[in-house]
């Protein structure tokens, strides 16, 4: 009965947008009778049915955009202040949802609506960002889709099926350019940051009721090969990349020869990570693991990561030796002895800037801090390593892209203490 | 101030409410094919002949089979002609050598009435049997244009066939559920959770396989194939976590079977490849005996007039066996094969014979290796 309501509702709002101009009593006149026109019975099936084979069923995002736009309409209060917000996400949706359930390439996103361990936290990301902006008719519209996913109330058991339909996808589509324009960019960078930390909570939260819950799907469904874990890390690390070499390009001329050594050993350092992270792409290709990496991989992939070799008759991993003691030593030294050194004495803060290091915010060493401390301690499993990665690659990105020390990459300003200019 | 502790309140709560809801969802187990059992062998040779439909409709096609612990149960279409608004699904059962009168279990009408939505009409059963008796039928249905706006309907008989549950509608595509539709019989897992093959036919063509709970519920979804020439999987389990399919071929010519593994209990596949035999754009069936995999097919890139049967032993396909030929000009079809085994061992293979009959062949394993040698 649901779907043949929301298909009259979605007549009735049509003709209210009709009427939008009448008097308020011919507006109800108009909505209430195509409403009951569209549910009654005529031999069986109602026009309700007829319509709904070429809309479908519609979402309850649908159906909570329709109800908010008959609510302005007769009480006379428009909620459309982030309505572009949720158009860009939908648009966004659409254009990745329908061409791959085609079957263009084996990426299949409407395939994670059935078991939502990653659709799901990612909504709750952006439902906490939309309430941490006041952006509530998204936070609303979120928090019904999930809510009625969770009591299945239509016949799907896919959660993209409650937050997307081809007749909103139409719309939001269809109104992506005046979105995109009324979209207020001035504070991009706190949405940027603040979603993206979101992102790192909710995985966090999904990666520690997960092996509680059901260890077996933490370890063959969430953090396996090529997981959206993985593939989110490596794209974090690759933006990373992007970031450093956007700089790179944009300082080369104006910053001394050493800086830009670093930054562009920092973009390099990001592109081998995430290489690392998705074995070189060598699943995606299908290209056999070469012998060397079959010998020498643990886990017999491409990289170099998880190389183990027999030296003088001891073991000794890369990945233990490296990625284990390396980074961690790395991130001590980085975090309590060159961080408050560097906000501190004056004389390191010019050596550290003219080195080009990013320094941290307190809310990253803080993130560094709950990373650790979150995965390290509330996740029991042994593959806990892959979601240090994830959160860690988050807050790397935000500490590289929103630095404690901007000013070092702004190329108005020259550096002080700058051998070069002075 | 006050609006900034509000937000977190609320961020917190969505965060506690949500989290709750992960406790709650159904988190499928690790997928471990329920793998093929053995069967005490006879030493005669077993061979059979017969039909599964009575010419009660005009037109019959696309027969589906399982094993039952007392024989076996077959469903099809018939009605006055292929996608008929009169086209039902018909269930009969083959006890003690003989069949039963085939029945109607569902049709155009009782399912609009059981999803309150309009249909156009009906086709392709599919059919699954669990261990409590417990039968599951799966069929097609359109509510818009041809078979390829498909999607796919459930039904469930708990007393043996004798009566059915309403249908419950599967959602596998978010393009107004459009173009699913199933052909091959389920695999099924160690816990209680079957893997439906499936496959796409709007614009382009693919194989998926789906994930259902014993609720009726999907709970995952796997991409055999992409592209647009693969349809109408059949999977064969081989091990524990390792399964092949065998694909009908819609692309250009080579025309032969298509084939995709995976390893991780139809998690992943692999890259397709193309086997030897010839596939003339038609169903195939194939079920796993012993160390060798049995298909039948038809053996001809271009009609459906010959049906073979094929084996692979160590990953080598050849036909061995001719079930039906006619010449070319009697413009004669043999087509829609469906196998299985039963209780006994033997193998039983339905297909649609001149879209007249639904015809039956039966034989055991010293048969089998009889036409081998």
């Amino acid at each position: 009965m649901i779907p043949l309501f929301s298909t009259s509702l979605l007549l009735a709002v049509g003709v209210l947008v009709l009427l939008r101009l009448q008097q308020p009593v011919i507006k109800i006149i108009g909505f209430t009778v195509t409403l009951a026109l569209c549910l009654k019975p005529l031999g069986g099936l109602s026009i309700a049915h007829y319509v709904s084979l070429l809309t479908g069923d519609l979402s309850p995002v649908t159906v909570t955009l329709l109800l908010v736009y008959v609510y302005g309409q007769f009480f006379g209060r428009t909620y459309s202040a982030d309505i572009s917000s949720i158009q860009l996400l939908i648009s966004g949706s659409a254009i990745m949802l329908y061409p791959t359930a085609l079957g263009l390439s084996m990426f299949d996103p409407y395939s994670h609506g059935y078991h939502p361990i990653i659709l799901s936290p990612l909504l709750l990301a952006l439902f906490c960002l939309g309430v941490y902006r006041g952006w509530y008719l998204l936070a609303t519209v979120l928090a019904i889709a999930l809510t009625s996913y969770v009591l299945s109330i239509l016949d799907s058991d896919n959660l993209w099926d409650y937050l997307v339909d081809p007749v909103l996808a139409i719309w939001c589509i269809s109104n992506i350019k005046r979105a995109l324009t009324t979209l207020n960019t001035n504070h991009a960078d706190e949405v940027v940051q603040q979603g993206l930390l979101f992102v790192a909570g909710a995985f966090l939260l999904m990666a520690v009721i997960l092996p509680i819950v059901n260890r077996e799907v933490f370890f063959y469904q969430f953090i396996i090969e090529d997981s959206f874990i993985e593939w989110a890390t490596a794209i974090f690390l690759l933006s990373a990349m992007i970031v450093s070499l956007y700089r790179f390009i944009r300082l080369r001329k104006v910053r001394p020869r050493l800086f830009m050594v670093v930054t562009a050993f920092l973009a390099l350092v990001c592109f081998f990570g995430a290489g690392e992270e998705i074995s070189w792409g060598q699943r995606i290709f299908d290209i056999p693991t070469p012998e060397y990496f079959q010998t020498y991989n643990q886990q017999g992939e491409t990289g170099l990561h998880n190389l183990a070799f027999e030296v003088g008759g001891r073991h000794l991993s890369v990945n233990k030796l490296v990625f284990g003691t390396g980074l961690v030593l790395g991130l001590l030294i980085y975090l309590f002895v060159m961080t408050p050194l560097y906000r501190r004495k004056i004389g390191v803060a010019h050596w550290l800037d003219q080195l080009a290091v990013p320094m941290p915010r307190n809310y990253h060493i803080v993130g560094y801090l709950i990373v650790v401390a979150v995965v390290e301690g509330l996740i029991d499993s042994s593959k806990r390593g892959e979601m240090s990665e994830f959160a860690g690659s988050i807050i790397f990105l935000l500490n590289i892209a929103f630095p404690y020390n901007p000013h070092i990459y702004d190329v108005d300003r020259t550096l002080e203490n700058d051998p070069v200019n002075g | 101030m006050r609006e900034f502790q509000f937000r977190i309140l609320i961020i917190l709560v969505g965060a506690i409410l949500t989290a709750a809801s992960w406790i709650g969802l159904e988190h499928p187990r690790m997928p471990i094919f329920v793998t093929a059992q053995t069967y005490a062998r006879s030493t005669e040779p077993y061979y059979l002949e017969t039909s599964a439909s009575s010419q009660q409709t005009a037109k019959v096609h696309a027969a589906a089979v399982h094993a039952q612990p007392n024989g076996i149960a077959a469903y099809w279409f018939g009605g006055s002609k292929e996608g008929a608004s009169d086209v039902a699904i018909y269930q009969a059962f083959f006890r003690d050598n003989s069949w039963t009168k085939s029945s109607v279990i569902a049709n155009r009408e009782t399912l609009q009435e059981d999803l309150n939505r309009y249909i156009r009409k009906v086709g392709n059963p599919v059919s699954v049997q669990f261990d409590d008796g417990t039968i599951w039928v799966f069929f097609v249905s359109v509510s818009l244009g041809g078979w390829a706006g498909s999607s796919i309907n459930l039904i469930e008989s708990t007393d043996q066939g004798k009566t059915f549950s309403r249908a419950r509608r599967l959602v596998t595509s978010p393009f107004l559920n459009l173009s699913t539709l199933v052909r091959n019989p389920p695999v099924k897992y160690v816990d209680g959770t079957i893997g439906l093959p499936v496959y796409h036919e709007f614009i382009a063509k693919f194989a998926e396989l789906i994930r259902i709970n014993r609720d009726g519920r999907i709970i995952g979804k796997s991409r055999l194939t992409s592209g647009s020439d693969t349809l109408q999987p059949t999977i064969v389990t081989t091990s524990a976590r390792q399964a092949i399919a065998l694909l009908r071929y819609a692309g250009k010519p080579p025309k032969q079977l298509m084939m995709v593994d995976t390893e991780d209990g139809g998690r992943t596949w692999h890259h397709p490849r193309q086997l030897t035999l010839p596939n003339p754009d038609a169903a195939v069936a194939a079920i796993a005996i012993n160390d060798m995999m049995l298909a039948v097919l038809n053996n001809s890139s271009t009609l459906r007039n010959d049906l073979s049967l094929a084996i692979s032993i160590d990953d080598n396909w050849r036909a061995f066996h001719q079930l039906e030929f006619a010449e070319p000009e009697t413009l004669s079809e043999f087509s829609y094969p469906a196998m299985t085994r039963d209780a006994e061992g033997i193998v039983h293979i339905l297909y649609t014979w001149n879209r007249k009959l639904i015809k039956h062949i039966a034989f055991n394993e010293t048969w089998m290796d009889q036409q081998l040698r």
